[in-house]
């Protein structure tokens, strides 16, 4: 039993140090492995910096104190980028394409409001696409009304009043950042495992290493220890960004390194399994990202996914991402963002970085089965 | 005779490669996989836009209460998800995540709305991000907003808010969000084709060592260089072909006007011109598959993004939009939305111009790689 046992961790051993070894031959693939998570976690940062605020410019005629009350409504309704300047220089950002609407205040309007006219408010808009035009046309109404309740309180007595459950807010970068994050170690792991893999099947090693008198579970450990390794330098490179670079700290440094490793070896064995499955490296990248992308999409990187449509929701519970982003949360802004809580999440990922090592193992096995064609 | 003799190796090269990427899968796949994957987050995203739960607790059973309930019931910024008139179950489902806010109205809303007094509507807020937040923070007074509007005609009375706002659209009409983002997927889609497809027919020669016997054969390499960068591009012009009859089939991608089918293709062949070129020099620079798709990919998604692929660039940040206005495939996407959706040919000097600059720059790196590839 023992010898079985560390001719097990021999295997797992020369394995990995072989892997390593190959992929440091190839380095121009080692530099843009580690490139592609963190190109992909800067271009979804300027993807979140869009923010859903409409840049606007605001031509007040009229500077009376109604009328830079209707301003100080619009700059307070979450909606607006506001940009006060001239009907002329207003024009000429709108044609530059800098800002989407342009809101006049008409130079009668303080009078008009004193004297209980109506009053038209003039609104120009790039409508380009619906969705960013209807959020400016519930917005401005909505300021209006905000302003009547400020203005003339007695006339708009109906108001929203607050409450957070959070002390504070948490910016829209910081908390996507942390969603990207665990994106980005799926992406590196898939593609550096996977690439290790499919090499074995291009090069046509994998005919020795099946033929080799060593257990298909030690074999894909060796491999997923190797990929864990090379993976690393850009996991490394990626918390330096977020915590360093971008300011997020983690509140639970501990929980940060311990999901680090258990989504590394969840990613890194599914990028196993999926070089073991097509055993083509031309194939990996575009499957990887293909594959990453809209899963990240659904897992809830922009907010808990079970706020979101109903059947998306119930789909992002079956994979990994989900769990991974929830527990990421937990551990930077001890955030609860799964109705199971971080607790069940971890183990569920526990499960997930099992079942992919065991799965992985089950299909270089079957290779041994069917025989190796590539 | 001399320009036959050029046509036909030029022709067997297009036909080879052409041929050899239509027996590739793996090539198409990578090809089309990052347009698909954008499209499946256009979905989603579209889907998502703005639609929290909320649970409303209903303290008063006046006239007005009642009447924004149903304002709230059928509002478009969230989905009220459970109603009822104590706050424990409300409270509940905010802490166990099933929704995202709980609005209160309070037991006194008609008295005090009636006595013109303050008339707070409380609104308890899972503030995880401000994203969520604001998109709750302003569905509320948007809904008290439309209660407000509603005033007039409904009960007599005249709404207090004398603000009517007068709108004016400086396009022709609305374009929803999917159909707008469906032009940077295309433009991603030529990118992406143009980048990889030719990319990997031009580091297969050296994969497979057929190189060889390119450089052996009784031809130029002039002639080699143009049945190279000729492949790459028909091959682009194949995909963009395919996806330009679906669209315009399903009216998704057809300008309103024929005449702008002249900009459009225009825009077309020379976006899938500029990434063929590119694709061979990254090609011939790299001489392997995996770097080709390395670097073709997440460089094609790149340009997509700076261009305003995922969002509109007008909703940029002004540093971004600068940096976008550097980016070639932004002109593309601008040429393209002006002139399927807005009958425009708004900006359109500035478009072609830079695109056409973009390929004669791709084109003179795409030859100069290989020649310089051939030779060692």
């Amino acid at each position: 039993m023992k010898t079985s046992f560390a001719s097990h961790i021999r295997v797992i051993w020369a394995m990995a140090v072989k892997d390593i070894q190959s992929s440091l031959t190839e380095r121009a693939f080692m530099l843009t492995s580690i490139i592609i998570p963190i190109n992909f976690l800067l271009l979804f940062l300027l993807f979140a910096l869009t923010g859903g605020q409409a840049p606007t410019a605001v031509v007040l005629e009229d500077k009376g104190p109604y009328a830079q009350q209707l301003l100080s409504a619009m700059e307070h309704s979450h909606s607006f980028i506001i940009q006060q300047t001239t009907a002329s220089n207003a024009q000429n950002l709108m044609q530059k394409g800098q800002i989407v609407a342009i809101v006049t205040v008409p130079a009668s309007f303080d009078a008009a409001l004193e004297h209980g006219k109506e009053i038209e408010l003039p609104v120009v808009v790039n409508n380009l696409d619906v969705d960013f035009t209807n959020d400016i046309r519930r917005a401005v109404p909505l300021a209006i009304t905000s302003f009547y309740a400020n203005a003339f309180p007695n006339q708009v007595v109906v108001r929203a009043h607050e409450v957070d459950t959070y002390f504070q807010d948490t910016g829209y970068i910081q908390y996507i950042v942390v969603s990207l994050m665990v994106v980005s170690i799926m992406l590196g792991g898939l593609l550096q495992a996977g690439s290790n893999a499919a090499r074995e099947y291009e090069k046509g090693t994998i005919k020795e290493l099946i033929l080799a008198p060593a257990n298909p579970l030690a074999i894909q450990v060796g491999k997923i220890l190797g990929a864990l390794v090379l993976s690393s330098s850009s996991v490394v490179v990626m918390i330096i960004v977020i915590v360093f670079l971008i300011g997020v700290w983690p509140l639970h440094w501990e929980e940060l390194v311990g999901f680090v490793l258990l989504l590394m070896v969840t990613f890194v064995a599914a990028g196993t399994l999926i070089g073991t499955l097509i055993r083509r490296r031309q194939a990996v990248i575009p499957l990887s990202i293909g594959l990453s992308i809209p899963i990240f999409f659904i897992s809830g990187a922009f907010g808990p996914a079970i706020w979101g449509d109903p059947v998306t929701a119930a789909i992002a519970q079956l994979q990994p991402i989900y769990y991974g982003i929830a527990i990421f949360q937990h551990a930077f802004h001890n955030f609860t963002t799964t109705s199971t809580g971080p607790g069940v999440d971890e183990f569920i990922l526990i499960g997930f970085a099992a079942a992919m090592v065991a799965i992985s193992a089950i299909a270089l096995g079957s290779s041994r089965g069917r025989g190796v064609t590539h | 005779m001399i320009i036959t003799s050029s046509i036909i190796p030029i022709f067997a090269i297009v036909r080879k490669d052409i041929g050899v990427w239509l027996r590739q899968p793996t090539a198409i796949a990578a090809t089309v996989l990052p347009a698909i994957a954008f499209m499946i987050i256009l979905y989603f995203g579209a889907q998502a836009v703005g639609r929290n739960p909320v649970a409303l607790v209903v303290q008063d059973n006046g006239p007005h209460a009642h009447e924004l309930v149903k304002i709230l019931s059928q509002s478009d910024a969230f989905k009220i998800v459970m109603t009822s008139s104590t706050p424990e179950r409300a409270d509940k489902a905010l802490k166990q995540l099933k929704v995202a806010a709980v609005i209160t109205i309070p037991n006194n809303f008609d008295e005090d709305y009636n006595a013109k007094k303050s008339d707070p509507i409380t609104i308890h807020i899972n503030n995880l991000n401000l994203d969520f937040t604001n998109d709750l923070r302003r569905s509320l007074p948007a809904a008290i907003t439309e209660f407000y509007a509603d005033k007039t005609g409904s009960n007599g009375n005249t709404s207090p808010i004398q603000i009517h706002v007068k709108e004016t659209d400086i396009r022709t009409q609305d374009i929803d969000l999917m159909r707008f983002e469906l032009v940077p997927n295309l433009v991603l889609l030529l990118t992406t084709a143009g980048m990889v497809n030719a990319g990997l027919a031009t580091a297969r020669e050296w994969e497979d060592y057929t190189i060889k016997e390119l450089l052996l054969a009784p031809i130029s390499r002039t002639i080699l260089i143009v049945g190279k960068l000729l492949s790459g591009w028909l091959t682009t012009l194949l995909i963009a072909a395919v996806v330009l009859l679906i669209g315009a089939a399903s009216g998704y991608l057809r300008p309103e006007n024929p005449i702008y089918w002249i900009s459009t293709l225009v825009i077309i062949l020379l976006i899938a011109l500029a990434s063929a070129c590119l694709g061979v020099a990254i090609g011939a620079a790299a001489r392997r598959f995996q770097i080709v798709t390395a670097i073709g990919i997440p460089l094609s998604i790149d340009l997509f993004f700076l261009s305003g692929g995922i969002t509109v660039a007008a909703f940029l940040p002004g540093w971004l939009q600068t940096i976008a206005h550097f980016v070639p495939t932004f002109y593309g996407t601008h040429a393209l939305q002006m002139a399927i959706f807005y009958n425009s040919t708004e900006g359109l000097a500035v478009d072609i111009s830079v695109l056409g600059g973009t390929a004669l720059v791709a084109g003179v790196l795409g030859v100069l790689s290989l020649r310089r590839s051939m030779l060692v």
